[in-house]
């Protein structure tokens, strides 16, 4: 039985960062890369169904992006997940959610899971689109922002909560196998042991082309793409408002401003 | 190649045939540590060492960790770089020509003086004087310069704050702005005497109260602000233990609620006069009386009564607190109440065993963390599921050793951390933690006096950047210089 988890390396923001000369994304000197907070709770749930299950599981862990995303699948790899693959080439490049999700269900349709978890978003570029459009190329049954999963390995269905507004929740018995985009907080990370680090490290990464995956340069890329960036830039924002003067000045604003909020 | 580069050297040059061997061996001088630094080629390692390694090894050690324009943006913001790295960027060339990097490296509170002086002659950004005139190393001479000369209002209220100005400084804003920069000056805690009086004679109340407030206050300012009748004044005047007799008692009841709060906290109130207090209407001032320790005992039964469950909170954790109250406020229907008796540092044994069997588990916490809990106390909270309650125990020096074999192991890193905490854990306990998933526990065991240096060393080949940083960098103060 197979498990197959969608990661991706995000960009966090470093400070007072510059934009890239082509003015479409920010400088790569002040990106911090990591592992998407919302595929450490997929990439968890997949390890507890292969570590509660009678069954054999195999967790593999999947991301499209160049050599430097190896750190993060060797962070999965640390984490217990048995096989990592990174898929890339140049040609992908500028590649929207929507083409991404193509070279996706390519991978899928090649290893043939019987579940896959992807997170609801990512938190640099959050068009909440990856997994959703993975399952639409592969014509699978899908569900988006999971909150809790009942699923036995192997069954022809799974039981799941789907996260709605005002702390809804709605219950829905989705056929398998099937897409699932994973919320924050459906289960609790663990962190990986020093003995998973030193070992993940020894492990290889299987480095897939486009040809790989029965794709070509013409499937993928900006000109493939749904969407493409016309220019990333800081927006003119208003400054906040500086409380001056002494700490009982300060003091006497600060219950003004709370009796302005309360409406007294 | 970068611009960054140019003020490298490259390191394959300069290393040492052995380094291999080296990284193997308990280092035992600063070389022999630098060495394994620049065999890792990592700049983490390389940043820890370089205050202690040769010439030449800085050399190599600078290509290491100047080698990328995104390290080098790292290590100037990064809050743990070491002075001598951040000097080091500084002597290079390509800093005046990053605005980025000058930014951060003017941010860093590690930037050392002599860096700072020397930039500010070169520097040719507005907004990068208005960093110095706020960075806490900047000297006083550098200041003074900028309060002399400088035009921006905003770089000029930065130095008044800055506690790094003398009243040398000081007082040369007050000589070129009167009253521009007084809220600021009094902020600063070596604005002079002298001073306090030229901006309290011509303040509005506010600035008045902050001159009051000062530590440098002098007496003679109290007695002209006696007959203030700015409320603001009085609330801060209430607050000086230097306060005459005569005028506490006239504020101890003042129509204002705060004021009288701040009298009845003062010390300089006598105790045999507090029962004013304890049937004041507001509930403040009888919370500020309840966490005075020269409470007499009818005062103390009045408010374990009180309808005010901060009062009675208060008063649970004042260590006056008599035995017999203690044990009625350990019967609170408030958890807080409870909580409160649970941390006094009197709570007597006894009385932790009952409060050890609370419903609440943020009292049983409390009791985990008590100092006076016992041994078989610690075993019996043992039991418990809560991890507060755990983290309690697993912190506890009464805490039996095979207990907290077992604690270092649990899943809850909050509980695992109170062991590493422990003051009395042993070796053989935190020996199998230089395991431990969570990275801060790791930086922690680098420094723990329990393990020796050969226990420690391992960790210099750990996958966390701030693992190998803090352990490099002990090796580093340890050794001192080559």
């Amino acid at each position: 039985m197979k498990i197959l988890v969608a990661v991706k390396q995000v960009a966090a923001l470093d400070e007072d960062f510059e934009i890239r000369s082509d003015g479409k994304d920010v400088d790569e000197d002040f990106l911090l890369y990591d592992l998407n907070e919302w595929d450490d709770f997929s990439l968890e749930e997949a390890m507890k169904i292969k570590e509660s299950s009678d069954v054999e599981v195999e967790v593999v862990v999947v991301s499209v992006g160049p050599d430097r995303v190896d750190e993060s699948l060797r962070k999965c790899l640390a984490k217990g997940a048995d096989r990592a693959i990174r898929v890339w080439d140049d040609a992908i490049e500028g590649s929207d959610a929507i083409a991404i999700g193509k070279v996706l269900a390519a991978v899928i349709k090649k290893e043939a899971p019987d579940m896959v978890f992807a997170g609801v978003q990512s938190s640099d570029q959050a068009y909440s689109s990856t997994g959703i459009s993975t399952a639409a190329y592969l014509n699978w049954p899908h569900a988006a922002v999971v909150a809790n999963l009942e699923y036995k390995p192997g069954s022809s269905s799974a039981v799941i909560r789907r996260e709605l507004e005002g702390g809804m929740l709605q219950e829905v018995e989705i056929n398998c196998p099937a897409v699932l985009t994973i919320q924050l907080g459906i289960n609790k990370p663990r962190y990986a042991s020093l003995r998973g680090i030193k070992q993940a490290a020894a492990k290889p990464i299987e480095e897939w082309s486009l040809g790989d995956v029965g794709l070509s340069a013409g499937d993928v890329g900006a000109d493939s793409s749904m969407s493409r960036v016309r220019r990333m830039y800081v927006p003119e924002k208003g400054r906040a408002q500086m409380i001056e003067g002494t700490v009982a000045e300060q003091a006497a604003r600060i219950i003004e401003i709370i009796k302005e909020y309360k409406g007294a | 190649m970068s611009a960054w580069n140019l003020m490298t050297v490259s390191s394959s040059m300069l290393k040492q045939p052995d380094s291999r061997q080296a990284a193997f061996k308990l280092p035992t001088s600063g070389s022999m540590l630098a060495d394994v630094a620049i065999a890792a080629d990592d700049v983490y390692s390389a940043a820890a060492v370089y205050a202690v390694a040769s010439t030449w090894q800085q050399k190599a050690l600078r290509s290491v960790m100047f080698g990328k324009r995104r390290d080098v943006l790292m290590l100037a913001r990064w809050e743990h770089t070491p002075t001598a790295v951040l000097q080091a960027m500084w002597q290079g060339s390509d800093v005046l020509n990053d605005h980025s990097v000058q930014l951060r490296l003017l941010r860093n509170a590690n930037t050392p003086a002599q860096s700072l002086i020397k930039h500010s002659q070169q520097v040719n950004a507005q907004s990068l004087l208005g960093l110095i005139s706020q960075h806490p190393q900047a000297p006083a001479v550098l200041l003074k310069q900028i309060a002399v000369v400088d035009e921006d209002t905003e770089h000029l209220k930065s130095v008044c704050r800055n506690q790094a100005a003398d009243s040398e400084v000081l007082q040369a804003l007050l000589d070129r702005a009167s009253a521009d920069f007084d809220r600021d000056i009094v902020a600063n805690p070596h604005a002079s005497a002298q001073m306090l009086h030229a901006i309290y004679r011509r303040g509005d109340p506010y600035v008045r109260a902050a001159v009051l407030g000062h530590q440098a206050c002098p007496a003679d300012l109290l007695d002209v602000a006696t007959d203030d009748d700015e409320l603001v004044v009085q609330r801060q005047l209430a607050r000086d233990e230097r306060l005459g007799l005569s005028k506490l008692q006239e504020f101890a009841k003042h129509e204002d609620a705060a004021v009288r709060a701040t009298v009845a906290a003062n010390r300089g109130y006598p105790a045999e006069q507090l029962s004013i207090f304890v049937v004041d209407t507001s509930p403040a001032v009888r919370r500020a009386l309840a966490a005075r320790e020269d409470l007499s005992d009818s005062l103390m039964r009045q408010l374990s009564g009180d309808e005010d469950a901060w009062v009675r909170q208060w008063l649970g954790r004042n260590p006056a607190l008599r035995l017999d109250l203690m044990w009625e406020l350990a019967a609170d229907p408030v958890l807080d109440v409870r909580r409160a008796v649970a941390r006094n540092t009197h709570c007597p044994a006894i009385l932790l065993e009952k409060l050890a069997a609370d419903e609440s588990g943020w009292v049983r916490a409390a009791v985990a963390y008590q100092s006076n809990a016992g041994r078989e106390l610690m075993m019996q909270l043992f039991r418990d599921t809560d991890i507060d309650v755990l983290s309690g125990v697993a912190s506890n020096p009464k805490t039996p050793m095979a207990l907290l074999k077992r604690l270092a192991k649990h899943e809850d890193a909050d509980v695992r951390r109170g062991v590493i905490l422990n003051p009395t854990v042993k070796r053989e306990v935190l020996l199998p933690m230089l395991e431990d998933p969570y990275y801060l526990h790791r930086v922690l065991l680098t420094g723990h006096k329990k393990l020796t240096e050969a226990d420690k060393w391992p960790l210099h080949e750990d996958p966390d950047n701030r693992v190998r940083f803090s352990v490099f960098k002990w090796f580093a103060d340890r050794l001192g210089g080559v």
